[in-house]
C-alpha cells in the first residue's frame, strides 16, 4: 500500500464519518434528552435533502439560502410532528417507539407519492478536486467537511454553554428536578426536536449535491444512525461523533482490506462495545 | 307555481333524454365483460424504480386495448382490468399479493416481478393452480422444466452480455481488463455471474469484483480500491441507474479515465443529471433512444401513448415493460380461449411474436431446460455530450 493510498483511505473514511455523525447528532440528542428513538428521524434528512432540491431546482434559490431554509422548515416540521404526535404520548416508551415508526412509513410513502420513484440530483455548488498529500478529495466534499464540523462544534458549544442548552442537559439528567427548577420541559422537548429535525434537514441539504435525491434515503440513513449512536453511546453528542467518524474509519478500511464484508465490521463493533461497555464508549451508566 | 300537468311533462322530458343518452352506451357496457390480470411490482422501496416505469408501460397498453373497444378472445370482448399489488420488493409481501390475487380475485393471469426473491416465493401458488405466470428479474432458477406456467418476458443480463461483450470486444478492441461492482443480494451475485462468464467467453481478464450494500451512497472507499487495481472498464450491471450514476461522479472525481458499462437500460438526462454531463461521456449501455435510428412503428406509437398519458419527458427504461401485456394479448387473441394450459401452449408453439421492438420469440431450452424465455434484439448505446446515440443492435443466440 502506497502512502497516498493510506492517505485516500483515511480521508475516504473521515468523509464517510462526517455524514454519519451529522446524521446521528439529532437522532441521539433526540433521544439524549426525550428518551425517544426517533426512527422518523431518517425521513427528516430525506425531506430535508427534497426542500433543498426543490428550492434549488424548481425555485431558484441559492445554494446556501436553500440549505437555512431547509434547516428551518424541517425544524418546524420536526416540532408540527412532536406537538401533534409524540407529545400526547410522551412518558410512554412503547407506544412512541410505534408512533415512529409509523411516522416514518407515513414520511416515505408520501414522499414516493408526491415526488416520485427518480432519483434526483441538486446541481453541485463547488466543482473540481483538490489533492492532499497525493489523496483526492472533490471540493464539494470539502466544503461538506468545513460546514460539518461548523454545525457539530455550534451544537456542542450551544448545548454546553447557551441557557437553553443547559436547560436540554438539566431535563435530560432529571425531568422532575428540572420542572421543579421551573424549566418547562414541554417547551424544552419543542426546541430539542426543532433543533435535532433542523440538524437531520442540514444534513440533507449538505449532501443533497454530493449524492442523489430520493424517497428511500431515510431508511437506510436512520439504520446507520442507530449503529452509531449504540457505539458512542445513545444520547451522547460527543458519542455520536466519535461513533459516526470510527464506523466510517472501520467501513474505509474495511472496503479497502475484507472487500464484500465490510457492512457487518459494524454490526461487529456494535456486538463488541455492548459487551464491554453496554453504554457505549460515551455513553453514562 | 307551475301546474301539475306541465311539472309532469317537465319530468318526462328529462326522463326522455336520459333514456336517448342513454340508450347507445347501454348495449355495448352490456356486452363487454371484463378480464380481469394480476400484477405483482414493486411500487414502494428500493425497486419502485422498476416498479413504477412497469405500471406505467402496461397501463399505456391497458388503456389502448380499451380504448380499441377491448380484448377480443374467442366470441367475447373483454375490458382489461389490472388488479396491481405492491411487493415492496420482499418476498413475504409479494406471497401475500399472490395468494389474495389467485383466492380472492380469481386471477388467471400475473404479471410481474422485478424481483427473484419474489418470483421463486410467487411460484409455488401460480404453477399448482396453473396459473399463467409472465416475469422479470434476472435468476437463471426462476425458469426450469418444473414451472411450465412462467414466462420471462425481458432479457436478462446473460442474453443482453451475449450481444454486447462481442460488440465491447470490436468497438473498444484495446480494452482487457474489467471490474465489476454490483449490490449484495441474490440479484447483484446472478449478474456478476453472468458477467464474469461472457468476460471470460470474450477474453476479458477480471482484476476486480466487489459487491456493495444497498442504500449505499458514498462509494469511494470501494472506488479508491477498484482504481487500484487498473481496470479498462467497469461494469455494473446490476446496480440501479442511480446507483450507477453515482459511482461514475465519484470514480471520474478519484481519477478513473476508463470506460464505463452497464448491460441495463436508463435514463440518459436523469443519469447525465447525477454523474454530470462531463463524466457520463462514453458510458455504454443497454437503453435504446426511441427516437433513435432503431425506431419502429411500433416504438412511435408507444412513444405517443406514453407521452399523451403521462406528459414529457419521455421515460427510456419503460418500453421494455411494454412487453408483458404486448405478448400476453396477442396469445389470448390467437388461442381464442382464457384457458390458462391453452395459452401457455400457444405461446410456447408460436414462433414469432410482433413486439415494439420488432420480431420476437421465445428460447433458452437449452440454457433454462424450458423454452420460456422471450428473446428480443438488444440494443447498445453511448452517452455523448449528455445525449444517447445509437451504437448497434444485435438478436442475442439463445438455444
Amino acid at each position: 500500500m502506497t502512502f497516498s493510498f493510506f492517505i485516500q483511505v483515511l480521508v475516504n473514511g473521515f468523509m464517510l464519518g462526517l455524514t454519519y455523525v451529522l446524521i446521528a447528532s439529532g437522532f441521539s440528542l433526540i433521544y439524549g434528552i426525550m428518551r425517544l428513538l426517533n426512527f422518523a428521524h431518517g425521513e427528516f434528512y430525506m425531506l430535508g435533502a427534497f426542500a433543498t432540491y426543490l428550492l434549488c431546482e424548481h425555485l431558484g434559490v441559492h445554494y446556501f439560502t436553500a440549505m437555512a431554509l431547509s434547516m428551518v422548515i424541517i425544524g418546524v416540521l420536526g416540532v408540527l410532528v412532536y406537538h401533534f404526535f409524540f407529545r400526547p404520548f410522551r412518558d410512554e416508551h412503547d407506544p412512541s417507539l410505534v408512533i415512529a415508526l409509523g411516522i416514518a412509513m407515513l414520511i416515505g410513502g408520501l414522499a414516493l407519492i408526491i415526488f416520485g420513484e427518480k432519483d434526483k440530483s441538486v446541481a453541485p455548488v463547488f466543482s473540481g478536486v483538490i489533492q492532499v498529500w497525493g489523496a483526492t478529495l472533490s471540493r464539494e466534499r470539502v466544503a461538506v467537511i468545513i460546514v460539518a464540523i461548523v454545525l457539530m462544534a455550534a451544537l456542542t458549544l450551544y448545548i454546553k454553554f447557551s441557557k437553553t442548552g443547559q436547560a436540554m442537559r438539566a431535563v435530560s439528567q432529571d425531568r422532575e428536578a428540572a420542572a421543579l427548577q421551573g424549566i418547562g420541559v414541554d417547551t424544552t422537548f419543542r426546541l430539542c426536536m426543532g433543533i435535532s429535525s433542523a440538524l437531520a434537514g442540514a444534513a440533507g441539504a449538505l449532501l443533497a449535491p454530493l449524492f442523489y435525491v430520493n424517497p428511500f434515503l431515510g431508511m437506510h440513513a436512520v439504520l446507520k444512525a442507530l449503529v452509531v449512536v449504540v457505539i458512542g453511546g445513545l444520547g451522547s453528542i460527543p458519542g455520536a461523533i466519535a461513533g459516526g467518524l470510527l464506523l466510517g474509519f472501520v467501513e474505509s478500511f474495511g472496503n479497502t482490506f475484507f472487500g464484500d464484508i465490510t457492512e457487518i465490521l459494524g454490526f461487529i463493533i456494535v456486538m463488541i462495545v455492548l459487551l464491554f461497555r453496554p453504554q457505549g464508549l460515551f455513553g453514562h451508566g | 307555481m307551475k301546474s301539475f300537468a306541465e311539472s309532469f311533462w317537465s319530468k318526462m322530458v328529462i326522463l326522455g333524454v336520459v333514456v336517448v343518452l342513454a340508450i347507445p352506451s347501454f348495449p355495448l357496457y352490456a356486452a363487454q365483460k371484463e378480464l380481469k390480470f394480476g400484477a405483482i411490482f414493486p411500487l414502494s422501496g428500493r425497486g419502485a424504480t422498476w416498479g413504477m416505469a412497469a405500471q406505467k408501460a402496461i397501463t399505456v397498453k391497458q388503456k389502448e386495448v380499451n380504448a380499441k373497444g377491448g380484448l377480443k378472445v374467442g366470441a367475447d370482448t373483454y375490458k382489461l382490468e389490472i388488479i396491481w399489488e405492491d411487493d415492496k420488493y420482499n418476498a413475504a409481501a409479494g406471497r401475500m399479493a399472490a395468494e389474495k390475487l389467485v383466492n380472492r380475485d380469481r386471477v388467471k393471469f400475473i404479471l410481474g416481478s422485478q424481483s427473484s426473491a419474489v418470483i421463486l416465493a410467487v411460484q409455488p401458488i401460480t404453477e399448482p393452480n396453473k396459473i399463467l405466470f409472465l416475469v422479470n428479474s434476472y435468476a437463471k432458477e426462476v425458469l426450469a422444466p418444473d414451472k411450465p406456467y412462467t414466462f420471462r418476458m425481458v432479457l436478462t443480463s446473460n442474453e443482453i452480455l451475449q450481444g454486447m461483450y462481442p460488440w465491447m470486444t470490436k468497438t473498444y478492441p484495446n480494452l482487457k481488463a474489467v471490474a465489476f461492482i454490483e449490490p449484495n443480494d441474490a440479484s447483484g451475485w446472478s449478474i456478476e455471474k453472468d458477467c464474469r462468464r461472457m468476460a471470460e467467453q470474450n477474453k476479458y481478464q477480471v482484476i476486480f469484483s466487489q459487491f456493495y450494500e444497498r442504500g449505499t451512497s458514498d462509494f469511494y472507499p470501494l472506488l479508491n480500491k477498484m482504481i487500484a487495481a487498473s481496470p479498462d472498464f467497469v461494469d455494473f450491471s446490476g446496480a440501479p441507474p442511480g446507483d450507477q450514476a453515482l459511482m461514475v461522479k465519484q470514480m471520474r472525481e478519484l481519477g478513473y479515465k476508463g470506460k464505463t458499462f452497464s448491460s441495463t437500460t436508463m435514463d440518459p438526462a436523469e443519469f447525465c443529471k447525477i454523474a454530470g454531463v462531463q463524466n457520463a461521456e462514453g458510458h455504454i449501455s443497454n437503453t435504446h433512444d426511441l427516437l433513435g435510428a432503431y425506431t419502429t412503428e411500433g416504438q412511435k406509437k408507444y412513444y405517443d401513448g406514453y407521452i399523451a398519458l403521462y406528459g414529457k419527458p419521455f421515460d427510456p427504461v419503460t418500453p421494455k415493460y411494454q412487453v408483458y401485456l404486448d405478448v400476453l394479448i396477442q396469445a389470448l387473441e390467437k388461442a381464442g380461449t382464457l384457458d390458462t394450459t391453452k395459452v401457455m401452449e400457444m405461446m410456447e408453439k408460436t414462433e414469432e411474436w410482433g413486439t415494439i421492438f420488432g420480431a420476437s420469440k421465445f428460447g433458452g431450452k437449452e440454457h433454462y431446460g424450458i423454452k420460456r424465455q422471450i428473446v428480443t434484439p438488444v440494443y447498445i448505446s453511448e452517452i455523448i455530450k449528455g445525449n444517447l446515440v445509437n451504437r448497434g443492435t444485435m438478436m442475442p443466440a439463445l438455444p
